[in-house]
């Protein structure tokens, strides 16, 4: 592509801050426009189920990229602009303030939605996925003694941990027979007992059928299935996310539960890259494409995709996928794949509260899940970015070092050799 | 514009760790943890075993800590944005509160300088101890032999900007492209 060419982002999140900043690294000079319908600048949301959400962090703490570095590298923000259409055959875009933004080159870093409950009383929900969204519940907190939080995933747990940790009462109830069903079980088990050892009220195989405004107060009632009915001044849903292709399907690119891309995030159009929650896209460790719903995705992604808008020589992403999550003092980590796990081998004991989880497929060291074991992980995620991993019985010997099995560290070294000089000389030092 | 650097006289390091000590001492890093470290071994350019012998005997060590890279992959990979560059005097800074622990920055980095704080699970790494500007980094201050200074590139006043302008040096591992702000004199 000339790198004199406009391109166009279209995005809020990371992926799209990430798309910008590695197009003018690779030395795109031309007009680079970023669309967001977001007032804020590209943002990191992890934050938002965590710190931020009780913290007295400003808005400007979530920036993944200060206002200044879109004016040094001279990115024009169109700021609570959508883009209502993508006309391939003219390179165009549509904005809906009637605005056109011709493309050479066009990132789609479109994110994803929240999942509704669909339930009656849904409008009574508070979700949390955006920067507007963290500010209503935010505000609508102020007052609340007691909250009822739907889901049992990580933004479930994550928010029922910071609330409760601010002496509300805290109802979760998860659907399923537990927490995180699709990590391991010792390590579902041992999330719940330390949720319910914190003050939550944990709840499972509770499915949602109505919400109501509670009679004589400001408070809900969320009704489950079971005839269960679960008090709280504020009702949060965290079930899960929806990926944003509508967009992409209309202009005809091909999508199936996200955007098509292969791994260098072209989708399937040549002048229009996709990266982040969005995408679905191979992944070696996988048996079918994936789509992931990471900060990890969306960075690294973004850094194969703007490469393929620049023309630049293929920069495939292949990568363990890998997710953190801070919870009370536990910090979780988890990196691989985690399908058709048929062994899996514990580092640590649970009581210790620092343990870690190695899965293994036909013997293959596929995935870790980590509870304070950061070095663990470490190793982990260089591992299976090697295509390395320890046997079952190295990870199953504490004694056993993973570092072990990482290839050796790069020498320092001095490249351009110093000038002789004789033994025994004594060249004056200022 | 300010870009703080070390400059390292690798004439005058005798290896006797002084600078690894005052820095734990300075930033009260736990047992096994180091913002600096002083090679001697095969991981550094310099030799294992003292060269010549009596009376022609030299031997060479390497500090090194984090070198502030004006370029860092370090802040290029962070998820998190834990890890920036500081306009105000290139240093690169590291927001622990943001850190996530997933060790990108270790591996990005050409110097290996960040470790990485098992107690915390975040990143650590060398801050020039920007909470002493006035005073200069604890190592630069305990240096025995005064082989470590630090100061602004940019400054034509400043005391790294005279060493460089007058003596040999080098940067490690240069094709990193990294651009590292250590810079050594010659052994």
């Amino acid at each position: 592509m000339n790198l004199d060419a406009p391109l166009v982002i279209v995005g809020g999140g990371q992926a799209a801050a990430q798309l910008c900043e590695r197009a003018r690294r690779l030395g795109h000079r031309g007009p680079l426009t970023l669309v967001s319908d977001e007032p804020l600048l590209p943002y990191c949301r992890p934050p938002l189920s965590k710190q931020y959400l009780v913290g007295q962090h400003p808005p400007d703490w979530l920036l993944y990229r200060p206002a200044s570095f879109y004016e040094r590298h001279g990115i024009e923000t169109r700021l609570g602009r959508r883009v209502v259409s993508i006309e391939r055959e003219r390179h165009e875009v549509l904005l809906d303030d009637g605005a056109r933004l011709p493309y050479a080159g066009l990132g789609l870093a479109l994110g994803a939605r929240v999942r509704r409950l669909g339930v009656p009383g849904d409008q009574h929900v508070c979700y949390l996925r955006g920067f507007d969204d963290v500010q209503r519940l935010r505000a609508a907190l102020i007052k609340a003694r007691s909250v009822v939080v739907i889901g049992g995933g990580f933004i479930g747990l994550e928010t029922a941990a910071v609330l409760v940790q601010t002496g509300r009462r805290v109802t979760l109830l998860a659907s399923e027979a537990t927490v995180l069903p699709r990590v391991g079980a010792p390590l579902a088990a041992f999330l719940q007992r330390r949720h319910t050892a914190a003050g939550v009220q944990l709840l499972t195989h509770c499915r949602v059928t109505e919400v109501r405004v509670h009679d004589g107060d400001a408070g809900f009632d969320v009704l489950t299935r079971d005839g269960g009915v679960h008090r709280g001044d504020v009702v949060i849903a965290g079930i899960g996310i929806v990926p944003n292709t509508e967009l992409a399907q209309a202009a005809g690119l091909a999508c199936d539960d996200g955007i098509l891309v292969d791994d260098c995030g072209r989708t399937s159009d040549p002048h229009i890259t996709a990266a982040g929650d969005c995408t679905r896209h191979p992944n070696s460790l996988s048996v079918g494409p994936l789509r992931l719903e990471t900060v990890h995705n969306a960075v690294e992604q973004a850094r194969s995709a703007a490469a393929a808008l620049c023309g630049r020589v293929d920069q495939p992403y292949r990568q363990a996928p890998w997710v953190w999550s801070d919870q009370y003092d536990l910090r979780l980590q988890s990196v691989g794949v985690f399908e058709a796990i048929d062994h899996t081998v514990q580092r640590g004991r649970p009581e210790s509260g620092a343990f870690s989880l190695l899965h293994f497929r036909a013997g293959r060291f596929v995935a870790l899940e980590g509870v304070n074991r950061p070095g663990d992980f470490g190793v982990a995620r260089r591992l299976l970015n090697l295509g390395l991993g320890p046997t079952p019985a190295q990870a199953g010997d504490d004694a056993f070092d993973l570092l072990d099995l990482l290839p050796p560290k790069r020498p320092l070294v001095f490249e351009t050799p110093w000038p002789h000089r004789h033994p025994g000389s004594h060249p004056t030092n200022a | 514009m300010t870009q703080l650097a070390f400059v390292i006289d690798l004439k005058r390091c005798i290896g006797c760790d002084t600078c690894v000590v005052g820095c734990k001492v300075e930033h009260r890093l736990p047992d096994g943890a180091f913002r600096l470290q002083v090679f001697d071994a095969e991981r550094a350019p310099t030799p294992r075993r003292p060269q010549g012998g009596h009376p022609v005997a030299s031997q060479n060590w390497l500090p090194t800590m984090c070198h502030h890279c004006s370029d860092a992959p370090c802040a290029d990979v962070c998820p998190t944005t834990a890890l920036w560059r500081r306009d105000e005097d290139g240093l690169i800074v590291l927001d622990k509160d943001k850190c996530v622990g997933c060790q990108r920055c270790g591996e990005a980095c050409p110097y290996d300088a960040l470790s990485f704080d098992a107690h915390t699970g975040t990143a650590d790494k060398c801050t020039a101890c920007d909470h002493r500007r006035d005073e200069g980094p604890a190592c630069a201050t305990v240096c025995p032999t005064g082989a470590i200074h630090f100061g602004d590139l940019h400054d034509t006043d400043s005391n790294v900007h005279r060493l460089l302008a007058t003596h040999e040096h080098r940067r490690l591992n240069e094709s990193s492209q990294a651009q590292s702000n250590i810079y050594y004199l010659a052994p």
